[in-house]
């Protein structure tokens, strides 16, 4: 008979780019606080993000939207409401830190308000909503209501906030143990990132150790950022495998 | 009762702050298992699609228990709920991982079946630890069905009819195409008929479920309140439930021979076929791509057929589809019974001036064209055309000679043609291409030749485009023969690539085995001819390609 201890000894290779985007990805599904807006790991296409209209039990949702030069469509967007206050997370992946390119932070944020001859996604009307509990979308069509085509778009700026950020996989991303883990070096390559890149407001660092090549997280936020509720949510989703 | 045991020690990073991290779960209460299966996907979103199938217990009868593993690549513990609530694990492994062949995990579930890495593989662990091959596989489609996007995966249908897995393709029923910033619509995408035909196809061949599921989206309403075109029936379809209840009896079957699960496996088969053929029926008469020849074949000709009974009958023991509803043996008689005339659209830009008048003018018939040109095409097929000749008098003859002349399964544009006249088409040939090696001549016509060859089913192929990607391009030719394996044989299939892109070293890329454009084509045609160059080669010596280049058949 197959056991489970055998199971969990069956391991990939490598996790990489992918183990970082499905890490966060599954914890972000075991949860309710933060909802999640997009996923987007490697090895696919995904173009449908699903927001949660504030004040309301809405969500609404755009589809096709498409990989554009002029911004860098997130790996992984979350959402959290705070009344009339809308959040984003948006999420850049990669294999390592070194990846990190020239505004990043910037360029994520341009996906959602758009930039020279890109229409971001705050500025183009959603095209279908369900309530929470709904298992169908109802169609909105260019007949509906500007309310409900171009909620977003007439949005107060002042209640929408993005809070970019970078997260990639600890090199060499497997450790025998937490415990050997050079943190002080990690916060260091941490800070000296959002030193240089100050449109970063989140660094994730994933790594795995252990036999079972457990995911590990090791985050660093802004000053701002760490000052919201966001990050207290989030660092509440990343807690099964947070390193404090 | 559900739980999530994940491992997990307590972690402590040095000269880190505090030092919770993870829970400490011991697997404690470890279940005694009828049976684990792996998922493997091309991420963890397509192995998590497969797991929500699963969970649907309404539907799949699986309830879910426990959670165990770690949270990037879990392993789901469910109930059998119609098997003595014995436990099933599904251990998801996500990621093959890049563009190549090679696979992040010991076990490679591709191996030797897929050419190209499909969104779900379904092995099952077996008792000495070792892999079985893939229960069933799965690729998932969200994309607007445009153009060729049909066209794009169809290999992956093929590779696993051929190895004998069960395949499902899943594709929104129907999609609205905008303008690109979204702002406006433009027009309704709807399905394909031809990949719903070919995969019908491979069902009848192979006698091996190749499975289109239909999904609803709020579009579907929409577009029928507008009058589009869709299925009589749609809101009645199974779409993903039929999905479920057919992966769920087949992992059923695997752990255990059960009558009860063999029926509800073949109603579900009857009921999936059903919608294909209802789908395949509207579409086979819809818009540009109206379809005669399958349009006028029995499965599709009536409506409440038997065929769905038949098909499912056929796949639950594993044989071809015998009898008027065999697909797989559509033949010469029925291009010349229902056929249209050829007529391919090659932009002038994306091909050479000798391919454009001296082949394609040559194949393409529109009675549109002047007289001249309608003399032309018909003299080349050795009909005798008067030289006083009326363009109504020309269309006429084209009629009553309409076996004679290269005839395609679609009316409008097509992708393909058959010729019976070899000899006619060796002589186009030699005219176009003087070089072209005799190999190839003779492949298409030699006079010595004692018995009667078989019609030519020639395609030609653009492949290279200035820019960008060519895996539409790649699809075509199995999807062609997907729809006509009785046709496109070694001895008949005849490629002619024609794109002014393509490299003057095509014969090393081609020798070489690795490029899966080429692939496509050497895995079936019988001759190639690259009209860039103005020679060609013949496939039929397995030889000239490296061994792991198989044919389909």
């Amino acid at each position: 008979m197959v056991n489970l201890e055998d199971l969990i000894r069956y391991l990939p290779k490598q996790h990489g780019e992918h183990g970082v985007d499905a890490t966060l990805h599954m914890l972000a599904r075991r949860q309710t606080r933060i909802h999640e807006v997009f996923s987007n790991p490697p090895g696919g296409s995904w173009t449908t993000f699903d927001i949660l209209r504030p004040s309301s039990n809405d969500i609404y949702r755009w589809d096709h939207m498409p990989r554009v030069p002029e911004a860098k469509r997130p790996d992984l967007v979350l959402q959290s409401n705070e009344t009339e206050e809308m959040s984003f997370v948006l999420l850049e992946s990669k294999q390592a830190i070194t990846d990190v390119y020239e505004r990043m932070g910037t360029s994520l944020t341009e996906f959602f308000t758009g930039s020279k001859n890109y229409l971001g996604l705050k500025n183009r009307p959603a095209w279908h909503r369900k309530t929470l509990r709904d298992e169908t979308w109802k169609l909105i069509t260019p007949d509906d209501d500007e309310d409900l085509r171009y909620w977003f778009r007439s949005y107060p700026k002042s209640g929408v906030h993005y809070w970019p950020g970078f997260t990639f996989a600890l090199d060499p991303e497997h450790v025998e143990s937490i415990g050997s883990l050079d943190s002080e070096r990690i916060t260091t390559q941490h800070a000296s990132l959002m030193r240089s890149h100050p449109d970063i407001h989140l660094a994730i660092l994933i790594g795995w150790h252990g036999d079972h090549h457990e995911p590990f997280v090791v985050r660093t936020y802004s000053r701002e950022f760490g000052e919201t509720d966001f990050a207290d949510e989030l660092d509440a989703m990343l807690e099964p495998v947070l390193v404090r | 009762m559900t739980s999530a045991h994940y491992l997990g020690n307590n972690l402590k990073a040095k000269n880190v702050h505090s030092t919770s991290v993870g829970k400490a779960i011991r697997i404690d209460t470890t279940p005694e298992l009828a049976a684990v299966f792996r998922v493997y996907g091309d991420n963890i979103l397509e192995c998590e699609h497969f797991a929500d199938w699963i969970r649907k217990a309404s539907v799949s009868k699986f309830e879910f228990r426990q959670e165990y593993g770690t949270v990037d690549r879990p392993i789901l513990i469910f109930e059998d709920t119609l098997a003595d609530r014995q436990r099933v694990a599904f251990q998801l492994c996500p990621y093959f991982g890049g563009t190549g062949s090679e696979v992040l995990w010991d076990h490679n579930p591709l191996q030797n079946i897929f050419d190209e890495k499909i969104d779900v593989i379904v092995t099952r662990v077996q008792d000495d630890g070792i892999e079985s091959a893939p229960v069933f596989a799965i690729e998932f489609v969200d994309a607007l069905m445009a153009g060729n996007q049909g066209w794009q995966r169809f290999r992956r249908a093929i590779n696993a009819a051929a190895a004998g897995v069960s395949y499902m393709y899943v594709q929104p029923i129907i999609g609205w195409e905008r303008d690109p910033d979204g702002l406006s619509l433009r027009n309704p995408r709807f399905l394909t008929a031809t990949t719903c035909l070919g995969q019908l196809t491979l069902c009848s061949k192979f006698g091996v479920p190749s499975l289109q599921i239909y999904t609803q989206s709020s579009w579907s309403e929409y577009a029928s309140q507008r009058g589009y075109a869709l299925p009589a029936n749609f809101r009645n379809f199974g779409g993903v439930d039929n999905a479920i209840r057919f992966a769920c009896n087949l992992i059923r079957l695997n752990i255990n021979e059960s009558p009860q699960a063999r029926n509800s496996l073949e109603t579900v088969l009857q009921t999936i076929i059903r919608e294909m053929i209802e789908v395949a029926r509207i579409y086979t008469r819809f818009g540009n791509s109206y379809l005669p020849i399958h349009h006028n074949h029995p499965p599709f000709r009536q409506e409440d057929s038997d065929a769905p009974t038949v098909y499912a009958r056929a796949m639950m023991e594993h044989r071809p589809v015998e009898g008027e509803y065999a697909l797989h043996e559509i033949d010469a008689e029925d291009f010349a019974r229902y056929g249209s005339f050829f007529y391919k659209d090659a932009q002038e830009s994306t091909c050479t001036s000798n391919f454009q008048n001296n082949v394609l003018a040559l194949l393409n018939w529109k009675s549109s064209k002047e007289s001249r040109y309608k003399a032309r095409y018909l003299r080349a097929w050795d009909i005798e055309v008067a030289s006083s000749s009326s363009s109504a008098e020309l269309d006429r003859l084209a009629l009553q000679n309409r076996r004679s002349l290269p005839l395609t399964y679609k009316e409008n544009k097509s992708e393909g043609c058959l010729i019976t006249n070899r000899r006619a088409l060796r002589r186009i040939l030699e005219h176009a291409y003087p070089n072209l090696d005799s190999e190839v001549l003779n492949w298409t016509y030699a006079e010595e030749s004692l018995s009667v060859l078989p019609p030519v089913f020639l395609v030609p192929f653009y492949g290279y485009k200035p820019s960008g990607d060519s895996r539409p391009d790649r699809g075509l030719i199995p999807l062609l023969w997907a729809m006509f394996p009785s046709l496109l044989t070694r001895e008949q299939a005849l490629v002619i690539v024609y794109s002014k892109h393509t490299p003057a070293n095509w014969r090393s890329i081609v020798e070489s085995g690795a490029n899966e454009l080429w692939n496509s084509i050497t895995r079936t045609a019988g001759a190639l001819i690259v009209d860039k160059t103005g020679d060609g080669i013949v496939l039929r010596d397995r030889s000239q390609v490296r061994d792991r280049i198989d044919s389909y058949g």
